[in-house]
């Protein structure tokens, strides 16, 4: 059909479906773009239709559905418009030049440079008059900007495609800019992304806010900061349930003399990271862009600001790529090497930015990006979920002697499905209610008081504690729950590592932070089995972590290391940097200020290059820091499947679950398994059962399963008939008869079972007949009737059709 | 026939107007599909949407109405389900008398109607039509008048077929004339095979948007 619709277009406008998009002339380009208006052309003599065009259709579908937007999205790519150039204003405006300078040009350069040409504008008395408050406004503002450390923006740059960081800073310039005094601003890690170099303009913004006479509350972890801060509250001692009291308060000297405090010894020195002794060593990184063994290179790379550089990363070492904000280190590691990897290793769609070539390869096996992107959109996703603990969770509790003797399955404990969940809420443990001209609001469920699960579910208990309890459990406090289960530990020991000891397992995915996101990817990733040659990149990591946490995650990466991995880090963090076995040092500024490498090595040469803006501050804080070997082990292997099943199964040690201990109860018994009430007679079963077991010989059938009654020829190999019970509105009969001895319509006719539209009274509909015989196996003919009546099973035509169906000679089957 | 799967819904590309032949003698409703002529099936705009492609629906209109059948392959029993319809096997007709495909919000003249092959109607062995509200409205359309539509359902071995007869003002607004256009897309639910969309595409928001679905143009009556 669409070939049909595309031959019509081009037919009635002349031109061959055959030739390539670039050698249409233009008034055929310009019709698949745009259409043909409101033109119809026939397609045949049943079909007319107008032709769209691919824009307006793209737009037109992105406004429709927002399925469809995420999936265009990922085709189309924001050009500048051809109009304006991108400069977003009329020929008329762009043409207005102040000092030379248009509007569009002012607007498209870093502002410290936009800054810099109004400092230097000298005015005459008339234009002073005339422009004098404006552009005192205007130099005022930008000075502001460039003070918190956003000098390479540019006017022109978009908000959403400002980082969090960059938007907070930009709102704080403008607070700043406002001059109001007598207000409280509040501040959550101001400094995330900001390279050490900025911090301290940042920190000089903040006081200059406090000077106006306001007040600054600022939520921070960077050590910078809170050796500047008047005044230090210091939360603690632990995090999650072991948090929640001054641990100390005042100056940041009286902080630093509280010995319970941690935040204090780790100002004081007391605590901290220390730097190895000695570097993982590593060999000279490759010259004239030739490929080297243990390197893997990134040759000519010239995305956005980066300047045509060749950028080596040692293989089965620490780097750290560090450098002002934007300087290029995200263009070169996300925007570059990671889609690269993807693309050759994992045959991923997107390649990355523009570069020549990427060397070396051959050498890494895998490429895992712990981005901050948040883990899942809906509540249904959680870290419990996501790191695939939840499946180790619900068959832990369907093993417990309560839900076996229940008969409940790992099934019954989820919260996606029907059977263990609240109904009201469908799991989900709120409700939404929609109010009449305001926005809908989520409500805690009233029917499970927020738990998610039934009463029934919730009585299944582990050491105390239902399987609602463990949404609710912190990393730390399920792994002390959960110890005796080596898989479960073995999940929870690698989320506590990662310092997400304080995450409550069933925090709904929506509700993480960024770095509580990336760290939960990194603990799935620690969990899995270690493949070594794999490159782990990571932008930030430590955003948002106490100290002692960094020391905690620097561990973890240096676990992943010696497993024979190379870990690439993107980070203003100096305790990371210092730690680092490499560092590419990018700048020497942002914007186009930036894009070279500045220098490259283990940390002691960027400390000694005079040109790195990082060197500085990286050589402070090594002299500040001692030295010492750490022993850090390889990643763990995950424990074995076996030993995980041995701990499960002494739980049910001696507990049989229903259909074991007694078979026939639980198949014959008046409700199904996921609750509803069973509506088939149950004589119906039995009736068959007793008519099988005697053409074949047996005493009876086996009855110790949960979905089948089976019986075999000479009570072995497989199945000769069964009758599958778990539904409400019928049992399914079925018997493997050797080949061509029944025909359907006559079987039909023999049966007479009527139909289930036949059947009055029964709010199950179908004209199709309940007896139907499957001839696709070579091997034997497939009879299923869908019982329902005693009678029908009794009659002496059923009878005789299972007689004659099981006749003595065996009929050779093949396993299902 | 199985459909291709597309990145970009072609369904999108275009606003294609199905021809329903005008016929001079009514059909008769009544399941079975002898009196239909090849050249009423409708064009295959199925295959834009993607997915497999099992059914086949055709149209024709005179004085009398508009007649629609929709023929379904299908080997397994019938399942329905009046709660739910979309969870049996169910086919959706979308209607716009006035077919003018311009607004997003329906209108007086649009009908959501739902049809069961079988169901509980008399002994449970007749098919069902109801009407659903379509959200979002700008305006609510009449109730239609059931007692001039008619509707009956065919079971063959391999097949279902369902028949519908649309009186004039069975549903508000609608006249049938010469070059009539009228807004259309139906979607067939199988329980085993899933959906077949014609004249939209899943994704798009045709419960509640006219602009998706297609067109039904009224052919000229045999010279």
């Amino acid at each position: 059909m669409l070939e049909q619709l595309l031959e019509a277009v081009a037919g009635e406008s002349g031109f061959d479906l055959d030739t390539p998009f670039e050698e249409l002339a233009d008034e055929h380009q310009r019709l698949v773009l745009y259409g043909t208006g409101d033109r119809e052309l026939r397609v045949n003599d049943r079909l007319i239709a107008r032709f769209r065009g691919l824009v307006p259709s793209i737009e037109e579908t992105s406004r429709l559905s927002s399925r469809f937007r995420k999936r265009v999205g990922r085709i189309l790519r924001d050009l500048p418009c051809p109009t304006c150039n991108g400069g977003r204003v009329n020929a008329e405006a762009a043409a207005a030049r102040f000092r030379g300078r248009t509007i569009v040009e002012l607007c498209s350069e870093p502002l410290s440079e936009t800054a810099a040409f109004f400092s230097s504008v000298e005015l005459s008395e008339r234009e002073h008059d005339l422009t004098g408050e404006i552009l005192e406004e205007i130099t005022r503002r930008l000075r502001l900007l460039d003070e918190v450390g956003l000098g390479y923006l540019t006017l022109n740059r978009s908000a959403p495609s400002l980082s969090g960081g960059e938007s907070q800073r930009v709102r704080l310039a403008g607070q700043i800019g406002s001059g109001l005094t007598g207000v409280l601003y509040v501040l959550d890690e101001p400094t995330v992304g900001v390279h050490p170099s900025d911090n301290e303009r940042m920190l000089q913004a903040l006081k200059d806010l406090r000077d106006l006479g306001n007040t600054a509350l600022v939520v921070e972890h960077d050590e910078q900061t809170l050796r500047e801060a008047d005044h230090l509250i210091d939360l603690g001692p632990g995090s999650g349930p072991d948090g929640g009291e001054v641990i100390a308060s005042g100056t940041p000297n009286q902080v630093m003399r509280r010995k319970t405090s941690q935040t204090g010894q780790f100002l004081a020195g007391e605590l901290q990271v220390p730097v190895p002794a000695e570097r993982r060593p590593v060999s000279g990184p490759p010259r004239n862009g030739d490929p080297q063994e243990g390197w893997l290179s990134i040759i000519g790379a010239r995305h956005h600001n980066l300047r045509n550089i060749d950028a080596h990363f040692p293989l089965g070492v620490l780097t750290c790529v560090t450098g002002p904000s934007g300087s290029g280190k995200t263009s070169l590691v996300n925007e570059i090497l990671y889609p690269e990897l993807a693309y050759h290793l994992h045959g991923a769609q997107d390649v990355g930015g523009p570069h020549r070539r990427i060397l070396g390869l051959e050498q890494v096996d895998g490429v895992i990006n712990i981005d901050q992107n948040p883990i899942g959109q809906t509540p249904r996703s959680s870290p419990v979920t996501y790191t695939g603990l939840f499946d180790l969770v619900r068959e832990l509790y369907s093993m417990l002697p309560e839900a076996m003797v229940r008969g409940y399955g790992p099934e019954r404990f989820s919260f996606n499905k029907k059977g263990g969940r609240c109904e009201a809420c469908e799991g989900m443990g709120r409700r939404l209610v929609e109010m009449h001209f305001l926005p809908d609001v989520w409500v805690e469920c009233e029917e499970c008081g927020g738990r998610r699960y039934n009463a029934e579910t919730c009585d299944i208990e582990y050491r105390g504690r239902s399987i609602a309890d463990v949404l609710e459990m912190t990393a730390g406090e399920a792994l002390e729950h959960f110890d005796r289960f080596p898989r479960i530990r073995h999940i929870l020991q690698t989320m506590v590592d990662v310092g997400l000891g304080y995450l409550p397992l069933g925090q709904p995915a929506p509700m993480l932070s960024g770095g509580e996101a990336q760290r939960v990817k990194l603990a799935r990733e620690l969990a899995k089995p270690a493949r070594g040659h794999t490159v782990y990149l990571l932008d930030e990591p430590t955003t948002g972590l106490h100290c002692a946490d960094v020391l905690k995650l620097l561990e973890v990466l240096q676990r992943l290391v010696e497993a024979g991995n190379t870990v690439i880090v993107i980070e203003h963090n100096l305790d990371v940097m210092k730690v680092a076995d490499w560092i590419i040092d990018l700048g020497p500024g942002g914007g186009d200020g930036g894009g070279e490498i500045v220098a490259t090595g283990p940390p002691e040469d960027i400390a000694a290059s005079e040109r790195s803006t990082t060197g500085p501050f990286l050589r402070a804080a090594l002299e500040r820091s001692r030295r010492e070997q750490p022993q850090w082990q390889a990643v763990s292997r995950p424990p074995a499947r076996s030993d995980h099943r041995a701990a499960l199964e002494a739980l049910a040690e001696d507990t049989q679950r229903p259909w074991e201990r007694d078979g026939r109860a639980w198949h014959l018994g008046p409700e199904t398994p996921t609750g509803e009430p069973r509506q088939w007679e149950a004589g119906a079963l039995e009736t068959f059962i007793e008519l099988a077991a005697s053409a074949l010989g047996l005493e009876d059938a086996d009855w110790a399963d949960r979905q089948y009654v089976r019986l075999y020829r000479d009570g072995e190999g497989d199945w000769v008939a069964r009758a599958r019970t778990d539904r409400q509105w019928d049992v399914r009969l079925q018997i493997r008869a050797p080949k061509g001895i029944f025909e359907q319509s006559r079987l039909e006719q023999a049966l007479k079972l009527p139909t289930w539209d036949e059947i009055d009274d029964l709010p199950r509909y179908g004209k199709r007949p309940r007896v139907r015989i499957n001839t696709r196996s070579r091997d034997y003919d497939l009879i299923t009737v869908w019982g329902f009546f005693e009678h029908e099973i009794c009659s002496q035509a059923f009878r005789q059709m299972v007689e004659r169906a099981l006749q003595p000679e065996p009929v050779a089957v093949v396993a299902e | 026939m199985s459909g291709r799967e597309y990145e970009f819904p072609p369904a999108a590309l275009f606003e294609p107007i199905a021809i329903c032949p005008y016929r001079e003698r009514s059909v008769r409703v009544d399941g079975c599909l002898g009196d239909w002529s090849e050249s009423e099936i409708l064009p295959a705009l199925g295959e834009l949407a993607g997915g497999e492609q099992y059914a086949t629906l055709r149209s024709a209109w005179n004085e009398h109405g508009l007649f629609l059948a929709v023929e379904v392959e299908k080997q397994e029993p019938i399942v329905t389900n009046r709660q739910t319809p979309s969870a049996g096997d169910a086919i959706e007709l979308f209607i716009d008398t006035r077919g003018a495909r311009s607004g997003h919000r329906a209108t007086q003249f649009c009908y959501h109607l739902v049809i069961l092959p079988t169901g509980p109607g008399s002994g449970g062995q007749e098919p069902v039509i109801w009407r659903e509200p379509i959200r979002r409205s700008l305006q609510r359309s009449p109730e239609p008048d059931f007692d001039a539509i008619r509707v009956a359902a065919g079971l063959g071995d391999d097949c279902y077929a369902m028949e519908l007869a649309f009186e004039p003002d069975s549903l508000h607004g609608y006249e049938p004339a010469e070059g009539l256009r009228i807004g259309f897309a139906a979607v067939i639910h199988d329980i085993q095979r899933g959906r077949q969309y014609w004249g939209t595409a899943p994704d798009f928001p045709y419960e509640r948007d006219p602009s998706t679905w297609s067109l039904l143009e009224h052919g000229p009556p045999d010279p």
